[in-house]
């Protein structure tokens, strides 16, 4: 490469490394805001001049909410929850979603196009009969009534699917992979790209996991005996 | 032959009893009159007919389409920029990738309650910012011309990040031998993107699209908190309007005959997505 060349990409480098650093200060100010919104003394709040720094650290907002609420049951929940629904979903998502995209069997294309269609149904409609299915098999107000009905996830069914797509090769036509071979394509030191998947897979679950444990609990119950932050209402983004 | 079955057994049993079952309740639904209490009773299509004559279904679903052009668009861009420049070797780039990813996490309530009070007529830092530049304030969710708007900035905010990370994954897949020849054949960068990195990121701008459209054609919490679906109705998403007719003023046949429309037209944009783009190989 060229000297100039060098120099261009270094500039352009240079301007990006910039312009991303200015976008970061944008995309983490409401998060710093809501923090310092959190610990400012009440007056300042309602000041029509917003000071970027609060004048003087309050904690008590803090301590009211760890003393009034039941805030570790909260969390205690919501890690039980996490953490089974993380690893069921990974594993059976990912097992999934490799099978559509590397395997061809007959109904694929329809089973695929169904559980597609699956996701398109705002939650909004299936809460009522999720509800009777739930209460229907005694799961109401345990935590794997929560964590069941959302353990199936389309949307990582697809997005393993359409990453497994863009690995190059091991689709053939004719001659369906093997067992081991499906397996071994499977683990994680076998691909970079399969690697970053999973844990980019786990990343996001654990967010929506954490999404729909204030819908499903909502769903099942408000008042049982799995508390939740959120309002009974709030649902799927 | 048996493998590929095997394999995906147990998504297939979860979905039926958690998504098709409820699903295909949702649709018996849907024809009959429900108020969540007592029996449903039958009247054929009806609700479907007065969805059709329902001024505020229209208004929804013509909010609902705006929302979604405000969103899906821009966030794949702005998202695909970003990947861009974050694949690049800099200073402290996963560091940066994950203050980008971080809005992500934040839970849907918390992000409207503190967009909500970042504009905020009076106590805004918005409009305290418009006033320290000299402009006038502007009622940003309290005007049916602003409310829109600011809904889809929001938006964007947490939305950006998720475009990126799948963007970078796809962009991180793509062989360097590629661009290597390229460059060997005379490509500009231009050339480079338009030819070689676009058509190699394609599954995940499938992906991105049809994600993109559900979750914007699904938008609730955000606007629950943001503005109820207000001023008046000029933020009314057809989510909200279901939500509405089955819980507030529980008319749940309706609800599932709004639902099962919207269903309709989602699968509809993702047919004629899946069509357009059958011709670029591998994507499905």
């Amino acid at each position: 490469m060229t000297t100039g060349a060098y120099l261009s990409r270094r500039l352009i480098d240079a301007a990006c490394w910039l312009a991303l650093v200015a976008g970061a200060v944008v995309m983490i100010f409401p998060i710093y805001w809501m923090f310092a919104t959190a610990v400012r003394p009440h007056t300042e709040i309602f000041e029509a001049v917003a000071r970027l720094a609060p004048s003087n650290f309050s904690w008590s907002n803090f301590h009211a909410v760890l003393t009034r609420y039941p805030v570790l049951t909260w969390v205690n929940n919501s890690v039980i929850i996490a953490v089974v629904a993380v690893v069921l979903t990974v594993f059976i998502n990912l097992l999934c979603g490799y099978t559509f995209a590397k395997f061809h069997f007959p109904g694929r294309n329809i089973l695929f196009f169904a559980i597609l269609g699956a996701l398109m149904v705002p939650i909004q409609v299936l809460l009522v009969p999720e509800f009777l299915i739930v209460s229907w098999l005694g799961l109401l107000n345990s935590h794997l009534g929560v964590i069941l009905p959302r353990a199936a996830e389309a949307f990582g069914i697809f997005m393993v699917r359409q990453f497994m797509v863009s690995i190059p090769g091991r689709t053939d036509r004719s001659r369906p992979p093997g067992w081991r071979r499906g397996v071994h394509h499977l683990l994680p030191h076998r691909s970079a790209f399969v690697e970053a998947d999973h844990r980019r897979v786990g990343d996001l679950h654990l967010h929506v996991a954490l999404e729909r444990f204030r819908l499903a609990s909502g769903g099942a119950d408000g008042s049982g005996h799995v508390h939740h932050p959120a309002r009974p209402q709030s649902a799927a983004r | 032959m048996l493998v590929p079955y095997l394999f995906i057994a147990l998504n297939i049993t979860l979905f039926t009893a958690f998504s098709f079952l409820p699903l295909i309740y949702a649709v018996y639904i849907s024809f009959h009159d429900w108020t969540l209490i007592g029996e449903p009773n039958f009247i054929a299509i009806r609700n479907y007919l007065r969805l059709v004559h329902d001024p505020l279904f229209w208004r929804a679903l013509a909010n609902t389409l705006l929302y979604a052009a405000g969103t899906v668009p821009t966030s794949m861009a702005i998202g695909l920029l970003l990947a861009l420049a974050l694949n690049r070797r800099l200073l402290a780039r996963s560091f940066l990738r994950s203050l980008y990813f971080l809005p992500l996490v934040v839970s849907a309530v918390a992000t409207g309650t503190i967009a909500a009070w970042m504009f905020n007529d009076n106590y805004g830092l918005l409009n305290a910012l418009l006033v320290r530049l000299g402009a006038s304030r502007i009622s940003w969710l309290s005007s049916p011309y602003w409310a829109l708007p600011s809904l889809i900035l929001t938006t964007l905010w947490v939305r950006v990040g998720f475009c990126m990370v799948v963007y970078l994954a796809a962009l991180q897949s793509i062989p360097q031998m590629y661009y290597e020849a390229a460059r060997i054949d005379g490509a500009s960068a231009l050339h480079q993107f338009r030819h070689v990195t676009l058509p190699l990121v394609k599954p995940a701008t499938f992906l991105l699209l049809v994600l993109s459209i559900i979750y914007s054609f699904h938008v609730f919490d955000l606007i629950y908190v943001m503005t109820g679906g207000g001023p008046g109705f000029s933020t009314t998403m057809l989510v909200q309007y279901i939500f509405r007719a089955a819980f507030v003023t529980s008319e749940m046949g309706y609800a599932s005959a709004v639902g099962v429309a919207l269903y309709a037209l989602i699968l509809g944009f993702t047919v004629l997505q899946w069509r357009a783009s059958r011709q670029a190989e591998n994507v499905m």
